[in-house]
């Protein structure tokens, strides 16, 4: 029920995402899934504001400050609109930016003009997942076909922390988690506190030293005082890292996909309720045939010793 | 290019010999079968049996939702005081769990009855 009355975090989070995938794979789509669905729902206006920076400016001012929260939305809808008539790049800037506000504050997530926009792009955009997702295993195989051994060596890097300054390192990281995460409780911003632990999450949990039972505990405090943070961190970090592979595999970067799915593989243990679960098990599949069709599980070793 | 990749297949048998749990794998493990091996795992631990060996000589696939599921009971077994051991398995999986750094977490060896000293030893 909640969901129809606001447009959820992990929503706003994957709809950013697929935007910018979508800038990744050229104008005609772009225009497709983005700009054609927003100008057939009457999003399209033929006034262009020139001072569109000056807008985002104001309405970051203003978000700063509760007395005007509810100006941000039909600010954030009248830039959308102007940037119809000025570029592709401008119109996908602002949508990210409005979709950004959503994700910060509850009073702009369920407006009206939040709530029309998502449902204005949400079905869109997952026909664009759809479509490509075929496209991706097509990609990603040729890309790991074409892929020399020493960019696959690179790909199965672990975190180093092979001397003693590097796990110092490690331990001021999560002191200075910590830290940062008690003041971003003080002032309540449950936004933040999932960014910082889902970052620090994705960058550390691959690791031999890696500070789990801290982690769980921050976990577990932040989900007492705000039900439901345990969820959304999960699928907050199972967006991060699916578009971090979808990414690598448009670009033909194999390094970062690869270290993606080693990364989603540890996190998310088997869990077969994570999103995007199959979809990454079908392609590191893929992957782990190429490589033994290439004989390179020798040489992948090697560069560990 | 695309690879035609069929539904994966995977057996679990579970025995009990001198205080250890010896639970053999036969086939993939992958997204579509983790479940059912982390099932397995989860019962044998709810049941106070922390001393494990997984017999791997007939596991022909091992992904990193398998090494993910193998990582969670490694946490709670040595937070239980119990021990891991991964035996026999063949170089392709072997292979994949170096890789995927894991044999720096959990000692593989060459037999069952390596595995099986590795776990009782205090």
């Amino acid at each position: 029920m909640q969901n129809k009355l606001k447009v959820p975090v992990i929503q706003a989070q994957e709809l950013i995402k697929d935007i910018r995938l979508l800038a990744m794979c050229g104008k005609i789509l772009f225009r497709k899934y983005l700009y054609n669905p927003l100008f057939e729902a009457g999003w399209y206006t033929e006034q262009t504001d020139r001072n569109r920076r000056k807008l985002v400016e104001r309405i970051k001012r203003e978000s700063e400050d509760p007395a005007f929260l509810h100006t941000i939305a039909p600010r954030c809808k009248k830039l959308i609109c102007s940037s119809m008539n000025e570029s592709l790049a401008a119109i996908g800037e602002s949508s990210i930016f409005f979709l950004e506000r959503m994700q910060l504050h509850s009073a702009v997530s369920s407006s009206s003009e939040a709530i029309e926009f998502a449902d204005i792009l949400t079905s869109p955009l997952n026909e664009f997942n759809k479509e490509n997702s075929e496209k991706n295993e097509d990609l990603f195989t040729e890309a790991v076909h074409d892929a020399d051994v020493e960019e696959l060596k690179t790909a199965f890097e672990p975190v180093k922390l092979a001397n003693d300054s590097e796990k110092i390192k490690l331990s001021t990281e999560i002191r200075r988690l910590y830290e940062n995460i008690r003041i971003a409780s003080q002032y309540h911003n449950i936004p933040k506190c999932r960014r910082l632990l889902s970052s620090y999450i994705i960058r550390y949990s691959d690791d031999g030293d890696y500070a789990r039972d801290d982690v769980e505990k921050l976990i577990t405090a932040l989900n007492s005082r705000s039900p439901g943070f345990e969820d959304e961190l999960k699928n907050n970090i199972a967006i991060d890292l699916y578009y971090r592979i979808k990414q690598g595999v448009l670009k033909g970067n194999i390094p970062t996909t690869v270290t993606a799915i080693r990364k989603y593989g540890y996190i998310f243990e088997g869990n077969s309720e994570t999103r995007y679960f199959f979809e990454i098990d079908r392609l590191e599949r893929i992957l782990y045939k190429m490589i033994s069709e290439k004989g390179l599980w020798d040489d992948l070793k090697n560069k560990k010793k | 290019m695309r690879l035609l990749i069929g539904e994966a297949v995977l057996q679990i048998t579970e025995k009990i010999s001198d205080g250890v749990c010896i639970i053999t794998l036969s086939g993939d493990i992958d997204a579509h079968t983790s479940a059912s091996f982390k099932e397995a795992i989860d019962k044998n631990i709810a049941s106070g049996n922390i001393r494990i060996v997984f017999d791997f000589s007939a596991l022909n696939y091992i992904s990193s939702a398998g090494i993910g599921v193998l990582n969670a009971a490694l946490h709670t077994v040595k937070g239980k005081g119990g021990k891991m051991s991964i035996a026999c398995a063949s170089k392709t999986v072997y292979d994949t769990l170096d890789v995927m750094y894991f044999t720096k977490k959990i000692a593989v060896k060459n037999d069952l009855a390596s595995s099986i000293k590795e776990v009782t030893a205090s």
